[in-house]
């Protein structure tokens, strides 16, 4: 146990991305379970200030239209953005993780179509998909990230796709079929764990997307007006950015620190995943 | 006759964030001119890190010490670009994998007048495609070679360019690291007895970096052993591999199959290598010789002369200087 | 000869992959290009014997063995184990064949997934073949078969991963797995030659062991000549996906009738410094079976060559007991 303490030590001490991207998310983890205590209001209650300035009336980053104190709906608004984040993130790497997997694995036929299907997500305009299925069926906080979801997917795909291919060549896989295993049971245990680790460098680029579309699509007026996001805090403040600025600003603020956080997660990951990741063994 | 490169007490030491890997101990060993080295040993012996040595190949933070005493200069104490005018000029390498060492996008005349040039800027090209024909017809290819692309050669072919790219400037030492092991035995072979065939016009001495023993001898007249990044003998092919003093020789030698003849139980040694980022107290050999003493573990062999060229690290060879 | 412990036997077994040259249609007539990797390959081995297969690269023999342990399936032709069909035996009971079939790899460091634990890797084919009663059991039967095999100590090496073993260890570890489903016929693909020189006698000696002790027949291909000497009862030598040569060991080696069998031994350096050797030059490089042929596939760089070996493809010539080679070029 300790070893291993030391290995994930070690290798945070290594990258600066990485570790700026893991200390990112812990204090993201952090504000998610404390917001309550951390905030000094509600974040629902309409309070009688209304576009009060910041450092107002205990109100340090001020209120919005309606008299809520936008610190507290900046802190709640963190687990909204984790919440897309995480969720879409997982439909879409399950998904494209499954597919480009199946794909590359079996090749033949199998291939041909999972590649057409792959390319014609990969050309599609995600967010205008995105609109259209919100318009269609309801812009709340689950349509929205599920629809994230399964309109993300195909760049993992693609990679695991790559990673199959070159996986099946492998001596181990070989190994497995001479010693009797099926195809799928090879498919599950030695392809999809050895070729996981760029699908979540991926990923964790793909839960910045994610943040970034959930916050476009409130900004558009097609969120879903029950949460509290960022997205929305910047919609409803856009009309007052003149006079009122602390609204949208702050809100906007926080995006970018987020996704900055996830960036550098995913790249440091990148950083640390790949070296290791060479084909066979010694000279 | 003089010696052409002198290393004294050579030491390499891998340093990485982690840990320091002594890959090469004390090597010393003298070579003549017009002498031809095969320097044999597994995987962990140093061999190939000992020729990187010598060509100051390794990055910044290996750590070396140690004299390598070559044309009168020591190539550890003189400056990288003292070094720059050495390589190519005067000591060359060919290595294992030459589809490797050659760019993919370039055409071969692109690429020797690129090498030629870093020497001899001034150079034309009519000039380095006269000399470049010259070692072509040296290594057997035909001429056409010279306007391939890399991918339009075997493995044959882009091996004998690597030699041939290596004697462009009439190097002192050429240096093959595993040169022959990725080509069939055939071809091989064939490499083999071109390169003897060459030495017969030029005066270059030679050394052969190899983990086969029958490379060594047939193309080479002195030999050193390598284990663990120790030197473990030394001396002429002729003595050494029919009379190997060291119990490390001996056991690679049972290690190999005879072709003809008898067909002696093929013997292995057993254990492993020692860890080389540890100080190793005795002989590197001694966990894997059957003849192994307890001074053999406590001690560390001197290098003792054990005929008239050879010497061998072990100690069952002191006391015994008249080569019984 | 009537082999009544004739074992396998290898019937005509051919593969040829497309060869891709870029174009999509074919002019009407035009011959379409195979590249023959195996070119009709027929061989009988008894139980507890060894053949090797020698040849450069490009002669088929590692197809072959990719064929023979159904990695890949062959073109035409089939192999029957115990007077069985393959085919049969795959559509019938695919995991029998499994047991019965075994294969060495050449590459030791990629056998094992770098995820999984020793013990992980070898309790797997023990589960999925039913062997042992359960999972304590299995873990006693491969700490035997490690300590049996030199391995020790055995619990250390059971909690260790892949990348943390030597080459010898790992292709010991990778012979015990084979040998867990009691194979009758193992396939060695090259099981040394990515070791180091001084491990590879006991790799040797646990295959002798198996052919000798097991009974099991065992196809050692190899480009180490004189290793595969000192290994195997009967050689075959292929050149471009055909046998060319076959007999004892001792007959091919130190009497040699085919010239390709003859330049390659030739080649072959001892450790001798003092070996006098004559050796035979063969121009070129080992070509890729495309499309080779009419006459012998070896004429275009043989020695001996004459037009009439050019025409035609030679008849194979029986010479004393077992030992044949296919060239017309040889005196009876």
């Amino acid at each position: 146990m300790k070893k291993l303490w030391n290995k994930i030590w070690n290798t945070l001490r290594s990258d600066g991305q990485l570790c700026f991207g893991v200390v990112g998310i812990l204090v993201l983890l952090f504000v998610v379970v404390a917001a309550p205590v951390l905030t000094s209001h509600d974040p629902y209650f309409y309070g009688p200030d209304s576009l009060a300035a910041p450092g107002v009336n205990g109100h340090l980053l001020g209120t919005n239209h309606m008299g809520q104190d936008v610190l507290s709906m900046l802190l709640y608004g963190v687990r909204t953005s984790l919440m897309v984040a995480v969720v879409s993130s997982l439909i879409s790497g399950v998904l494209g993780v499954l597919i480009g997997g199946l794909g590359g694995y079996f090749g033949g036929k199998v291939d041909l179509v999972v590649s057409e299907i792959i390319n014609i997500f990969l050309m599609i305009p995600t967010f205008f998909l995105i609109m259209l299925i919100i318009s269609l069926f309801g812009s709340n906080i689950k349509n929205v990230m599920i629809v994230i979801g399964i309109t993300t997917w195909s760049s993992n795909a693609k990679l695991m796709r790559a990673q199959a291919l070159s996986l099946r060549e492998r001596t181990f896989v070989k190994s497995a079929i001479a010693l009797g295993e099926t195809r799928v049971q090879v498919l599950f245990k030695y392809i999809l764990p050895n070729g996981i680790f760029p699908v979540i460098a991926n990923t964790t680029r793909g839960m910045a997307g994610a943040i970034l579309t959930e916050a476009s699509l409130s900004f558009l007026g097609l969120g879903d007006p029950n949460i509290i996001s960022w997205g929305q805090m910047i919609y409803q403040g856009k009309e007052y950015i003149t006079s009122s600025w602390w609204v949208s600003t702050f809100s906007g603020v926080a995006i970018i620190i987020t996704v900055i956080i996830f960036y550098m997660l995913g790249d440091g990951l990148n950083h640390v995943i790949n070296p290791k990741y060479s084909q066979g063994g010694k000279k | 006759m003089g010696a052409i490169l002198t290393v004294k007490d050579l030491n390499v030491t891998y340093i990485n964030k982690t840990r320091r890997v002594m890959a090469v101990r004390r090597a010393s060993f003298s070579i003549d001119k017009g002498d031809s080295l095969g320097i044999v040993g597994e995987s962990g012996s140093g061999k190939s890190t000992l020729a990187m040595a010598l060509l100051r190949l390794h990055p910044k933070s290996t750590e070396i010490t140690g004299e390598a005493l070559f044309d009168g200069k020591d190539l550890f104490s003189i400056s990288e670009a003292e070094m720059n005018e050495l390589r190519w000029m005067k000591l060359a390498v060919v290595f294992q994998k030459a589809m490797n060492a050659l760019s993919p996008v370039h055409r071969i005349s692109t690429q020797i007048e690129d090498i030629y040039r870093v020497h001899c800027p001034n150079a034309s090209g009519e000039e380095i495609q006269e000399r470049a024909m010259e070692l072509l017809k040296l290594v057997n290819l035909p001429p056409r070679v010279y306007r391939l692309y890399p991918h339009e050669m075997s493995g044959g072919m882009l091996q004998r360019v690597a030699i041939a790219i290596s004697l462009l400037h009439h190097p002192q030492l050429l240096i093959f690291d595993e040169a022959t092991t990725a080509l069939d035995v055939v071809t091989q072979g064939q490499i083999l007895r071109e390169i003897l065939e060459m030495e017969k016009t030029l005066e270059t001495t030679r050394i052969m970096i190899t983990h086969d023993m029958s490379v060594v001898a047939t193309t080479c007249n002195k030999v050193a052993v390598m284990y663990a990044g120790e030197l473990m003998e030394f001396g002429m092919v002729k003595d050494v591999l029919t009379r190997p003093r060291h119990p490390y020789t001996q056991g690679l030698q049972d290690s190999f199959p005879s072709l003809k003849g008898e067909n002696p139980k093929l013997l292995s040694i057993p254990g492993f290598l020692p860890d080389l980022s540890k100080d190793i107290p005795g002989c590197v050999f001694a966990p894997r010789c059957v003849h192994a003493t307890e001074r053999c573990r406590r001690e560390k062999p001197p290098m003792t002369k054990t005929s008239e060229a050879g010497q061998a690290a072990c100690w069952l060879c002191v006391g015994d200087e008249n080569g019984k | 000869m009537e082999n009544k412990t004739e074992f396998i036997k290898i019937q005509d077994i051919q593969k040829f992959y497309p060869y891709k040259d870029g174009k999509i249609f074919h002019k009407r007539g035009e011959e379409r290009k195979f590249v023959k990797a195996v070119d009709g390959v027929s061989l009988t081995i008894e139980r507890g014997e060894i053949l090797g297969v020698i040849g450069e690269s490009g002669c088929g023999k590692s197809t072959l063995g990719r064929i023979l342990v159904r990695l890949e399936a062959p073109t035409s032709g089939d192999v029957f184990l115990d007077g069985v069909s393959t085919e049969r035996i795959l559509r019938q009971d695919p995991k029998q064949f499994r047991r019965n079939v075994q294969i060495i790899f050449q590459n030791p460091f990629d056998t094992f997934t770098p995820r999984d634990t020793i013990q992980k890797i070898l309790l797997r084919p023990l589960k999925h073949h039913n062997i042992g009663r359960d999972t304590a059991e299995r873990i006693e039967m491969c700490k035997a078969a490690l300590e049996a095999g030199g391995l020790r100590p055995a619990e250390d090496i059971l909690s260790r991963y892949p990348h943390e073993l030597s080459g010898g260890q790992l292709q010991r570890i990778s012979i015990i797995r084979s040998m867990f489903l009691k194979p009758g016929f193992i396939i060695a693909d090259e099981p040394v030659s990515m070791l180091d020189v001084s491990v590879r006698a006991e790799i040797i000696n646990m295959l002798i062991d198996l052919a000798r002790n097991q009974n099991a027949a065992v196809v050692f291909i190899s480009h180490d000549i004189a290793l595969t000497r000192y290994i195997s009862d009967r050689i075959a030598v292929m050149y471009l996906g055909r046998i060319v040569e076959y007999g004892t060991a001792d007959e091919v080696i130190q009497n040699p009738q085919h010239p390709y069998t003859r330049a390659l031994i030739s080649n072959c350096a001892s450790i001798d410094p003092f070996e006098e050797r004559e050796e035979l030059s063969i121009g070129g490089e080992p070509p890729t079976p495309v499309n080779p042929g009419p006459g012998c596939y070896f004429a275009p760089r043989c020695y001996m060559a004459t037009e009439a070996c050019f025409k035609s493809y030679p008849q194979r010539r029986d010479l004393s007991g077992c030992h044949y080679a296919v060239c017309s070029r040889i005196e009876k």
